[in-house]
């Protein structure tokens, strides 16, 4: 089911009806927490199950065996034992990780490699949506428990309803079992302002995915479709475009899902805090996808050392979490190819010690950044909208003629835009969006207004105005999220 | 608890209070119509169950190629045309020919011309139904003349009977997930051969002759084309096996620069008419 499908909006409401009135029933609390816990396990494999049932099965399958080996991990007589059911549910969920989403590429690449024919040896099976998001957060939960940071729970249906909760099953925000799973042992209650927070967090994430990145994405299907005859201007509005687009999309998919969660009572972490105000690749990659990267340096980075080792270990640190993380997001040279690039501009900056030069906040305590701090926001993009062709980009040399088709003379002409009524409402909802995620940079949500903008009447109106512009200039057919491939 | 939802509630009455009065007055005036996308089809409906006042000695009927040598909204001396598109299905143009031939009773054709690119034919309802079959073509109207299949691939599309509600009805609006389960492909799909027997019946009824033809395709798609055409030429009733051999033998190769995609002539290469050019 997606957030922006008629079925979510019959369904959000009644999930949450029946959540409460379990939560205002007058049965003991104990009781209470189980009823919601189960009723929560079964929404959110209805959630799963309306794209297809039949990978139920692979949810159920994964969680019950990341729960058995939390048990089995703590319950070990010795270390090594204890590290061995971890390295055992690590295999295990990797390898169905791997089967699904990694098998055929590599086959067949290594087909292509050795003039072999692979096409029997090939699976051919659908990617199970949002595989890589709950196998990762069901791998930091037997980590955590070999690690002794959290206690392994004996309540099968809580961790369930951890592994499937269904605002962030299928798209994350990827979450740590320290922070989501004691959420699901303990008592809930129906917070106002937290809801009203979480509502103002949905319109936020529909309007970045419905206004800004469906639209960009018409645009940029287009100007991809036949960019060889494309001029050089247009390929960098479509570049440019798709920066928004994707940024729109996944993290409107996390304001969504984030702000679903604070209705349920439940806080999820942050998964963006406005990427395109960094000053460098580092501060981005602090910024972007902050569950990925961060699961990333906790459980790969820090493990091997981390940037407190040789010189020659950090470059090889580096290269190994920008290359996994490229490889997370699909099989495909592309996205290798977009992690070396950003492991590329990364580099400079650890070895010479300045990855941690920008972990205030840009322009704090003013209104306005600096020249200098708007140059190095705009050099950022630029580079990183970069990436985003090689991430975009179908193979390597597609990406390689894209880029060679930006250096053209044609690169200071109009570019080529679908219609005037098309590109104004948008480029208006993006300027729209970049104003009130600077003005809002310093607060725990981009749309967190109602500290930014007191009067209430405006905030009122702005609320409104937004669902109005959503429902005459969002795009109501494009039916899916990028970040469901991976 | 109360009061969130109360002024959730508040909030939706609000956005509607702002977004109906507009659109409730589109539907009112059809003040909206001239966007609506396929309007071509809407407007061959309309022309369909109009009488002709004047001898017709061709009725056209055709996809969107045979739309851009005819458009239906165009005029011509002793011809009417109703092509629209491929998306209309091979059982919207056996609807589009039963409502003329019907309102037209006393003043038949000469003869139909079925004007398609080869690869119209394999068309078993796709994901432009909702928009492009549907609502031209409201289930409460044409839901007797379906026939099993068509009524089993209509039911795979979701929501497929919101498509006729006044309010959907006048707009874009398609729900998201308005795909109909796959099938497997074929040159010449099962609803396609179905409405052309259904094509072929109720022309003999009326005692109208009638043909199908191809509209111009691009020299560079020729292995392609050849193949339909050979799948077309499979066919096992004789009626229609020898309708294909007809169509098979009026396909002619363009220049591909001549085409802006696959299957359309640039408007300057379009012949001024093209039936009576190549007949």
């Amino acid at each position: 089911m997606l957030f922006n499908s008629i079925e979510f909006a019959f369904f959000l409401p009644l999930v949450f009806l029946i959540y409460w009135a379990i939560g205002y029933a007058h049965i003991n609390d104990t009781l209470k927490l189980r009823l919601q816990n189960i009723f929560i396990l079964a929404a959110s494999y209805v959630f799963y199950g309306w794209w297809d049932w039949r990978f139920l099965f692979l949810i159920a399958f994964t969680s019950f065996c990341s729960w058995g080996s939390g048990l089995l991990i703590a319950g070990a007589n010795t270390q090594s034992r204890s590290k061995a059911w971890m390295i055992a549910n690590i295999v295990l969920n990797l390898g169905i990780l791997a089967i699904f989403k990694y098998y055929d590429f590599f086959v067949s690449e290594f087909g292509t490699l050795f003039g072999i024919n692979t096409d029997s040896l090939l699976l051919r099976i659908i990617l199970p949506v949002g595989i890589s998001f709950y196998t990762f957060q069901a791998l930091s939960y037997s980590i955590d428990v070999y690690r002794k940071q959290i206690e392994p729970t004996k309540d099968i249906i809580a961790f369930f309803a951890f592994i499937a909760f269904f605002p962030q099953l299928v798209a994350g925000p990827i979450e740590r079992a320290t922070n989501l799973l004691p959420q699901f042992l303990t008592k809930r209650q129906f917070c106002y302002a937290q809801s009203v927070d979480g509502m103002r967090q949905i319109l936020w994430g529909l309007f970045k995915k419905i206004v800004i990145a469906d639209n960009c994405a018409t645009y940029v299907d287009l100007v991809w479709s036949s960019y060889p005859t494309q001029s050089a201007s247009t390929l960098l509005l479509a570049a440019i475009m798709f920066s928004f687009q994707i940024y729109g999309d996944f993290s409107g998919y996390s304001d969504i899902a984030i702000g679903t969660a604070k209705l349920f009572g439940i806080k999820l972490m942050r998964n963006f805090n406005s990427p395109y105000f960094s000053r460098d690749i580092a501060e981005f990659w602090r910024r972007w996808h902050i569950s990925l990267t961060t699961w990333f340096r906790d459980y790969v980075y820090i493990p091997l050392g981390g940037s407190r080792v040789g010189k020659w270990k950090i470059v090889r640190n580096t290269f190994v979490i920008f290359l996994v993380s490229g490889i997370w997001h699909g099989a495909n040279w592309t996205f290798l190819g977009w992690g070396t690039y950003h492991a590329l501009l990364f580099l400079p900056l650890i070895l010479l010690g300045k990855n941690r030069k920008y972990t205030n906040l840009v322009a704090e305590g003013r209104f306005m950044p600096t020249w200098r701090e708007a140059i190095q926001m705009i050099l950022t993009f630029v580079l990183v909208v970069l990436g985003w062709i090689i991430f975009r980009a179908e193979t390597i040399a597609q990406a390689w003629d894209y880029v060679q088709g930006l250096f053209a003379r044609d690169l200071f002409s109009i570019p080529h835009i679908i219609s005037r009524p098309f590109i104004i409402p948008l480029v208006l909802a993006i300027l729209f969006m970049l104003v009130i995620e600077w003005i809002n940079r310093a607060e725990t949500h981009t749309f967190a207004i109602n500290r930014t903008i007191p009067l209430q009447w405006v905030r009122r109106i702005i609320y409104i105005a937004i669902a109005v512009y959503m429902i005459y200039f969002g795009k109501f057919d494009y039916n899916q999220f990028i970040y469901f491939q991976f | 608890m109360k009061r969130f939802i109360s002024i959730t509630l508040l909030y939706l009455f609000a956005v509607l209070l702002v977004v109906l009065p507009p659109e409730v007055y589109k539907i009112v005036t059809n003040a909206d119509i001239e966007n609506i996308e396929g309007r071509e089809i809407r407007i061959a409906v309309c022309k369909s169950k109009t009488k002709t006042n004047r001898k017709i000695r061709r009725l056209i009927l055709g996809d969107s190629t045979g739309h851009a040598l005819y458009p239906s909204a165009n005029t011509y001396n002793d011809a009417v045309s109703l092509a629209c598109n491929q998306a209309a299905t091979m059982a919207g143009q056996y609807f589009l020919l039963k409502n003329y031939l019907e309102t037209n009773t006393e003043n038949l054709p000469a003869e139909i011309v079925l004007l398609f690119t080869p690869g119209t034919f394999d068309n078993d309802v796709d994901i432009f139904a909702y928009h492009y079959f549907l609502k031209p073509f409201p289930l409460y109207e044409y839901k007797s003349q379906y026939t099993p299949h068509l009524y089993s691939r209509i039911k795979s599309i979701p929501f497929y009977w919101t498509a006729n509600l006044p309010f959907i009805q006048t707009t874009n609006y398609t729900p998201t997930k308005a795909v109909p389960a796959e099938e497997e492909r074929s040159n010449l799909s099962v609803l396609s051969l179905e409405y052309l027997l259904k094509i072929d019946s109720l022309a003999r009824q009326y005692g109208v002759p009638y043909n199908i033809r191809s509209t111009p395709v691009r020299e560079d798609s020729k292995a392609r084309v050849e193949s339909i055409l050979q799948d077309l030429l499979n066919v096992s009733n004789p009626n229609i096996k020898e309708k294909m051999r007809g169509y098979v033998q009026t396909v002619e190769y363009y220049p591909s620069e001549w085409f802006f995609d696959d299957v359309h002539l640039s408007p300057a290469h379009i012949p001024s008419d093209y039936l009576e050019d190549t007949l």
